[in-house]
């Protein structure tokens, strides 16, 4: 059980954040309201009472509400407010100056400033967590763009090599056909027909990339640059 | 069952307490106590915030070889408690329409 001393001085302690007049005279109550209840009721008295740091509590917060400036919780740090200033007020505020400073009384006390920097801390640390991540995207997207580019080209050189291939072998086949007089007049005949569906079947294809180059490809051209200009408008 | 008073409420009844006769806090705490449960906490910031605003006075006497500290009302926390004695009889008549009214106002209905 806890004894009116003990009471006492844990409440003392606590309340090291208050103006020393403040402090002395919520004290003086208790001290003497144990005087005045007697010590065959300190028993119960403590009992009720509870503990010292509820009862700090309560004159703090009391103490808050008519000084909007003061802090009690956490550090008990107090940050000067409109209502109250220490040294502006009467003498008794300044009878023990060592604590003031100490418990951060000052005029600019270190948990205010502290907090300024903490944005420009989350921003630095969002970059640098994030950076590896946007960094490994955009080698991503520039790896499927280089892949497509490479694809096209590849599609394309296809279809001259098909159609270059096509349109040469059939010349040189039909024209074979015609000058070469050893083979026999069937055989003669297969190559030029061969040779002419070749060349023929080239040209063909041909003329079907030209169309599409020019029918097919500039309105599929300007759908893909849409898309991708689409998510940098609006 | 318990019916805390409100800050307000509160007030008031200290204030009308010391009225009655200048006194103590450990006196005023047990007025109070007699009537309604508080704890022997609730009375000193009541009392440290009516006198900060002016409607109680404070001086020390001795007593028993050490000084107490009294309270007495003044003027302005007169005013406060006319104030609230009016408050509570609108509040207590409205409370009464509706506890003891046997005609309520929502025609029977559930």
């Amino acid at each position: 059980m806890m004894t009116k001393q003990e009471f006492m001085y844990r409440l003392a302690q606590q309340l090291v954040s208050l103006p020393p007049e403040e402090r002395l005279c919520a004290l003086k109550f208790y001290d003497e309201y144990f005087a005045d209840a007697g010590e065959e009721n300190w028993e119960a008295l403590l009992r009720d009472l509870g503990s010292p740091e509820e009862v700090a509590r309560t004159i703090q917060e009391d103490f808050a509400q008519r000084n909007p400036g003061y802090n009690p919780s956490g550090s008990y740090a107090y940050r000067p407010g409109p209502q109250y200033r220490p040294g502006q007020g009467p003498q008794t505020y300044t009878t023990n100056p060592e604590t003031y400073v100490q418990r951060g009384y000052g005029p600019q006390p270190a948990v205010y400033q502290k907090r300024s920097g903490c944005g420009t801390v989350l921003v630095v640390m969002l970059l640098i967590l994030g950076s590896p991540l946007w960094l490994v995207l955009l080698i991503a997207a520039l790896g499927v763009f280089i892949g497509l580019v490479g694809a096209v080209i590849g599609v394309v050189a296809a279809v001259v090599a098909l159609i270059v291939s096509l349109v040469g072998a059939g010349v040189v086949c039909a024209w074979g056909g015609i000058t070469t007089l050893a083979l026999t007049p069937g055989l003669r005949l297969l190559a030029l027909g061969g040779g002419l569906m070749a060349t023929g079947g080239g040209l063909l294809i041909f003329a079907l990339c030209v169309w599409l180059a020019v029918n097919v490809l500039p309105p599929v051209f300007r759908w893909l640059v849409d898309l991708c200009r689409r998510p940098f408008q609006k | 069952m318990t019916i805390t008073p409100s800050a307000a409420l509160m007030d008031a009844i200290v204030l009308s307490v010391v009225a009655r006769d200048g006194t103590y806090g450990y006196k005023i705490t047990q007025d109070i106590r007699a009537v309604m449960e508080i704890s022997e906490s609730t009375l000193y910031p009541v009392l440290r915030r009516l006198q900060k605003d002016g409607c109680l006075d404070v001086y020390d006497q001795e007593f028993a070889g050490r000084n107490r500290r009294y309270y007495r009302i003044t003027q302005q926390g007169q005013a406060q408690l006319a104030e609230a004695l009016g408050e509570w009889e609108r509040y207590k008549g409205r409370l009464d329409a509706i506890f003891y009214s046997g005609a309520s106002s929502n025609g029977g209905k559930v």
